[in-house]
């Protein structure tokens, strides 16, 4: 059969890499202009810009290490899980030894470890990555509620004012992107697990180890939890069962709105999660700003999350392979 | 040919509860001087739980068998059950009607799931997550954000009842068997669980059969909404993708059910498994651990199963690969003797 396809110039241009590059940038640049007009220049005050921003860091930490995973294909549900789990604990090494540097090495350790430990269940163990990632969202999400109980921990506000005057948040993060945007784009890390999520027989036929490079991914994805967690205890001073809920749909919300595709592959950008987070934030204020009820604004995440990851994939001939 | 006498495999089913009661019973005794079921409000929990968390089993099993897990599942329980619940209270009517109306909606919202999977062709878990963001507003909004509250509504009583319950749940077993085994449903199943693509060049309409599965996942998971809410007479309007928390919770119950369910039946096996981690999630409740404690201590149990089923085949290819192996040898020697 020697069938020629139109292409359909519309579909050449959503899946070309110049579009799936530019596409977020001008999503959030639209999106913040339209709100700035809506609500007057409230949106786009000073005052305003630096509360999206320091409310996308948490976001854009975790989603920016999180977006070394989605590159490979696959998709974790535990982030948020892992990154307050660790802001419990380091929170309380913290209590149990008043020291700063106990709690970022246990912060940082222990968001290591989870994602270590998420890795090699599927990686070295062979349970499907799908089990894995739910039930270590239910695990550690049970983990952090056993250990609090209905009590939240918190860090003292003299602590709190030092290290948000130290610029802690914005250092923390900037030295992590940096870090990623180098490992991602400028080393064989990236390469292998771009190249792992566009062909995962093909990359292994050439040599490339899928659970070397998983794990490798999972290892950095947990020091963004990590250091998300250190941002979030900053932010909110102290960490209860109720801390960060939705950490988890925003990673992946971020990763989607920030141009990443969901099946991975040389699509992929290391910012993404930066750039998808301040458009979450910028989103939910706007709307917040005009009057949009607060309820409807999920819904309205919702339906902008399916439409972007809908827009952002070839549509497949058959229904998604049945792993994830 | 596996040659597997009835009685072994009845007693490898009957064993999971028993020993599990068993053991729980051992350290209750130990550890706090009591029965795990000890009075009639026990057997009742039990049922009711049991109930709960294999029909939840069940509706997963509709989808999880063929590899998509609907992380929306959580959502279309909630949504379902308070419109369902609303609307029986609006008409006056009793709780056999709520669980009418709420399998209804349960369908629904199982239908459109189905038709936005099969439309925006993103991956299951993925769709999940972005469809339980819309549906859980869904409830909220009818609800204006309390919920469902049968404290105090007439009529209500039969929900309550142990004999209603169990009649749910075994009717539930009975559909699904029949479903999983004389209909074209169950066959498409298999075809689809074998190879998604392989069933597509067959014949077999995979577009309309994972909508089908949608739908009576939909519906499924609203019975155990009622079943749940019966017993504590509110469920909360949550919102932020809060909703699949008692949803995955019981995919343990599934897996183990498929598990349990190879020497018998998946419906069997599911009621089995269910049944089984009913009483053991109540032993360690009357041994005071709290809700979230008794949630680790499964979930590490569940991950230790799933380490055991993903290598539990390993064995068996070793000893095939060594009894290749001595073939071959022995072959070798026969022929250098010739």
């Amino acid at each position: 059969m020697n069938e020629k396809k139109k292409a359909n110039p519309i579909r050449k241009i959503l899946e070309s890499r110049l579009f799936s590059q530019i596409m977020p940038v001008g999503l959030l640049v639209i999106l913040t202009v339209i709100f700035g007009i809506a609500t007057k220049g409230r949106l786009t005050s000073a005052a305003s810009l630096k509360i999206i921003v320091e409310q996308a860091l948490v976001v854009a930490t975790v989603s920016t290490g999180g977006a070394f995973i989605f590159a490979s294909g696959n998709v974790s549900l535990s982030l948020g899980a892992t990154t307050v789990l660790t802001a419990t604990l380091s929170l309380l090494a913290y209590n149990k030894t008043g020291s700063i540097a106990v709690m970022f090495i246990v912060a940082i350790g222990l968001g290591v470890i989870l994602m270590t430990v998420s890795a090699l269940l599927s990686t070295a163990l062979g349970v499907r990555v799908m089990y894995v990632t739910i039930v270590m969202m239910t695990l550690l999400s049970a983990l952090q509620q056993a250990i609090l109980g209905g009590s939240t921990v918190s860090l003292p506000y003299e602590v709190v004012q030092k290290l948000v005057k130290g610029g802690v948040m914005y250092i923390g993060f900037i030295v992590f992107f940096i870090v990623c945007v180098v490992l991602f784009h400028m080393t064989d890390i990236g390469r292998s697990l771009r190249f792992i999520g566009t062909n995962n027989l093909c990359a292994e036929q050439t040599g490339i180890s899928k659970a070397k490079y998983l794990l490798i991914a999972f290892i950095i994805a947990g020091v963004g939890c990590g250091i998300g967690a250190i941002l979030a205890i900053i932010r909110g001073g102290s960490v209860g069962t109720s801390t960060l809920p939705s950490l988890n749909m925003d990673c992946m919300l971020a990763l989607v709105l920030g141009g990443m595709s969901i099946f991975g592959g040389s699509k992929s950008y290391v910012y993404s999660g930066v750039v998808g987070a301040l458009t979450v934030v910028v989103l939910n204020q706007g709307l917040l700003m005009i009057g949009v009820d607060a309820t409807i604004i999920q819904a309205i995440r919702g339906i902008a999350f399916l439409t972007l990851v809908t827009v952002s994939q070839v549509r497949p001939k058959g229904l998604p392979a049945p792993e994830g | 040919m596996k040659n597997r006498s009835k009685l072994k495999d009845i007693l490898f089913t009957i064993a999971f509860p028993v020993l599990t009661w068993a053991v729980m019973e051992l350290l209750c005794l130990i550890f706090k001087d009591k029965h795990v079921i000890a009075t009639a409000l026990d057997i009742k929990t039990v049922i009711r739980n049991t109930g709960i968390t294999a029909v939840t089993a069940y509706a997963l099993s509709f989808n999880l068998k063929e590899g998509r897990f609907d992380l929306s599942l959580g959502s279309q329980r909630m949504a379902g059950t308070i419109i369902g619940g609303l609307l029986a209270m609006a008409l006056g009517l009793s709780g056999l009607w709520l669980l009418v109306f709420a399998v209804v909606f349960g369908f629904i919202f199982g239908i459109l799931t189905g038709l936005a999977f099969i439309s925006l062709r993103v991956p299951p878990m993925v769709l999940g997550v972005g469809m339980a963001l819309i549906w859980e507003v869904v409830p909220y909004v009818i609800s204006g954000g309390k919920g469902l509250n049968l404290f105090g509504v007439e009529g209500m009583g039969i929900l309550t009842e142990s004999w209603f319950q169990i009649l749910v749940v075994v009717i539930m077993a009975v559909l699904v068997y029949i479903l999983m085994n004389y209909t074209r449903l169950g066959y498409e199943t298999k075809a689809v669980q074998g190879s998604q693509l392989i069933a597509r060049n067959s014949g077999i309409n995979i577009f309309r059969h994972a909508v089908e599965c949608y739908a009576l996942a939909g519906a499924l998971v609203c019975i155990a909404g009622v079943l749940d809410v019966s017993f504590s007479t509110q469920m909360a309007s949550g919102l932020g993708n809060t909703s699949n928390g008692v949803v995955t919770a019981n995919m343990f119950a599934m897996i183990l059910g498929g598990y349990i369910g190879e020497r018998t039946d998946a419906s069997v096996g599911i009621l089995d498994a269910a049944l089984t981690l009913t009483i053991f999630k109540y032993g360690l409740s009357l041994m005071e651990f709290s809700d979230p404690v008794n949630s680790v201590v499964n979930m590490l149990i569940f991950i230790g199963f799933l380490v055991f089923q993903a290598n539990r085949h390993k064995a068996a290819l070793g000893r095939a690969r060594k009894a290749r192996i001595e073939l071959a040898q022995k072959r070798k020697a026969e022929m250098a003797a010739a």
